[in-house]
């Protein structure tokens, strides 16, 4: 812990899972970030294959970063941030993903609301910049932003958020004691292998609920590398369903309030034959709307 | 007599097996000097090779067999690998066979006349619990009991099915078929079946299946499937079933459902109270969302 009560030490945690290559380009940004005097430990969690190139890496940024790896097994986000924050020395703890670069001012922006008197924020979350691995097509319209992890829709101005808020679990900053005492991310949740359910992030959901403070900085900013295999209105689809049993999945935890379901009347037999490959528009957004209530849907009352 | 070879795949259930061996070893009206007996473990070893050395006296031939993957089809591929016999008959750890049922169930094979290539037995229920009132008659089918195909030995018709775990099959017609499906079939918890689409293959190619109603088994029917929940999960997989055994068929949604759903109302509409008809529309209901769930890929 930094002497200095006033000014909080940062450890950062990266999880990593065999994008030895993205890990690279996100430990650079972090490099050349500017006024890291606060920042005491970046601890990148693998939890890929073993020897997937991961722990050379990290090595090439010792020099450069108070960095050091870990490995995490068996594998699951939830289980590395876990380990990483086991291993946090410092007053506040940042995730950020391997997908990810920070932007220029990001650990700045990062730190300046922990610093600031006025502020004192229990959690800071950041925004999200798409980088799209191949071009944008033209039906994925900005409603689907947030499904891809980008863009979150408050606003351009910093400000607190509230329990209803969402927020995402790869560009927070959050105090280390607090997620510690509210026992860390609940490894049943969180994406593993090659399982689109999501949704561990509710952990800061729960502690805003418990009276934390959630402070928005959209200056505090990273890129998110939205993949080529993500481009694929079927990809979205499965994504849709998830997220509608991850929401039912946490609803039976208790962490949040029945969804408010819109009313939609659909014709399951002609439903079937439908190739999501030909909608766009509306069409397509009721088309993966309706598949997210029926994951919802079907969780909630235990079919899956 | 032709050797006959006796499948069974279990799955972590040591007394159930037990009790379906002993009911095995003592068939009447059967030379079983005939007869193996082949056990496939299926999933973690949890003590049936035990059991099968301590009844071994009771058999000509009782052998022991572990397939390490999950799936009761692979476990029963397993078995067909080893089986020696001219005619397989398939049994269920979570079966008790009636004395005669064996050779009820193999003697079609033996008309003089026109024989049979396939057989399916009648399955009769073991209740865990009160059988509920919301499970009407023609839902029976659900829990593989109660085929009631035609009231004496008869040439099955289309429609009727034949009980994978109750049935017995020229062993050269299956393995010419190709043994049972692998993507199909139960896998622990998630309540797929429909690997017997195999015997309907095999019927289309001209085999003359036959029902003996005679040839029972007693199949266990415990608590926890005597839930609603259960019920629609197992309703689902079936839909998960159709769609991979009939999805390249255009009409077949339209078998399902023709119906609309209001999601919403549906989410909220609870599984207490219901009528056996309602249930009977709940089940169609979860069927044709488990066909739309895996022909649009989403699971």
């Amino acid at each position: 812990m930094t002497l200095l009560a006033e000014t909080p030490s940062f450890s950062i945690v990266v999880p990593t899972r065999n994008r030895p290559q993205l890990l690279h380009n996100c430990l650079q940004g972090i490099a050349d970030q500017k006024f890291c005097e606060q920042l005491e430990q970046v601890i990148v969690v693998d939890n890929g294959d073993l020897m997937n190139g991961t722990e050379t890496v990290v090595e090439r940024f010792s020099a450069h970063l108070p960095v050091s790896y870990l490995y995490a097994s068996p594998p699951g986000v939830s289980r590395a941030r876990n380990l990483g924050l086991q291993h946090s020395q410092s007053d506040i703890t940042v995730f950020i993903d391997d997908d990810e670069i920070p932007g220029a001012n990001w650990f700045s922006e990062m730190s300046a609301p922990f610093n600031s008197d006025k502020i004192r924020p229990d959690i800071v979350a950041g925004n999200y910049s798409p980088q799209w691995e191949a071009q944008r097509p033209k039906w994925l319209t900005d409603e689907y932003l947030g499904v891809y992890s980008v863009s979150l829709p408050y606003g351009d101005e910093p400000r607190f958020l509230s329990a209803k808020d969402w927020v995402l679990e790869g560009n927070i900053g959050v105090k280390t004691d607090l997620i510690k005492s509210a026992g860390g991310f609940d490894e049943n949740l969180g994406r593993h292998r090659d399982s689109l359910v999501s949704g561990e992030g509710i952990i800061y959901q729960r502690l805003v609920e418990a009276g934390a403070k959630i402070f928005y900085n959209p200056k505090c900013l990273v890129k998110h590398l939205i993949h080529a295999n993500r481009l694929d209105r079927k990809w979205l689809q499965k994504r849709m369903f998830a997220s509608g049993i991850t929401h039912a999945a946490h609803e039976k935890n208790r962490h949040l309030r029945d969804k408010q379901i819109p009313s939609v009347r659909v014709n399951l037999g002609a439903l079937a034959r439908v190739d999501i490959n030909s909608l766009e528009g509306d069409d397509l957004l009721h088309f993966v709307q309706v598949f997210e209530i029926m994951g919802y849907v079907l969780r909630k009352k235990n079919i899956l | 007599m032709s050797k006959i070879s006796i499948i069974i795949p279990t799955f972590e259930r040591g007394d159930l097996l037990w009790q379906c061996l002993l009911a095995l070893s003592g068939q009447l009206r059967v030379d079983m000097s005939d007869v193996e007996v082949i056990v496939v473990e299926n999933g973690p070893i949890s003590g049936a090779n035990e059991i099968t050395n301590s009844l071994s006296e009771r058999f000509q031939s009782l052998r022991y067999f572990h397939e390490g993957a999950l799936g009761v089809s692979r476990a029963r591929n397993l078995g067909l690998r080893h089986a020696k016999g001219e005619i397989l008959a398939f049994l269920d750890d979570d079966e008790v066979p009636e004395p005669e049922w064996l050779s009820e169930l193999i003697r079609p094979f033996f008309w003089t006349g026109q024989r049979a290539n396939i057989v399916c037995g009648e399955n009769e229920p073991i209740w865990h619990e009160d059988r509920p009132e919301w499970l009407s008659d023609s839902l029976l089918h659900s829990y593989s009991v109660c085929a009631r195909w035609s009231p004496d030995v008869a040439a099955m018709e289309s429609g009727q099915w034949v009980f994978e775990g109750n049935c017995a099959v020229e062993t050269k017609l299956l393995r010419n078929a190709g043994g049972f499906d692998e993507a199909l079939g139960r896998v622990s918890g998630d309540l797929l079946s429909g690997e017997g689409i195999i015997f309907e293959k095999i019927r289309m190619q001209g085999a003359l299946a036959v029902f003996n109603p005679a040839a029972v088994v007693r199949h266990h029917i415990f608590a926890e499937q005597l839930t609603l929940e259960w019920l629609f999960r197992r309703w689902f997989a079936q839909g998960r079933e159709d769609a991979i055994n009939h999805g390249d068929n255009p009409e077949w949604p339209a078998r399902l459902s023709k119906a609309t759903l209001q999601l919403d109302v549906f989410a909220n509409q609870s599984f207490d109270n219901l009528t056996p008809a309602q249930v009977l529309k709940g089940a169609q209901l979860h069927r044709t969302l488990g066909f739309v769930a895996q022909s649009q890929g989403v699971l």
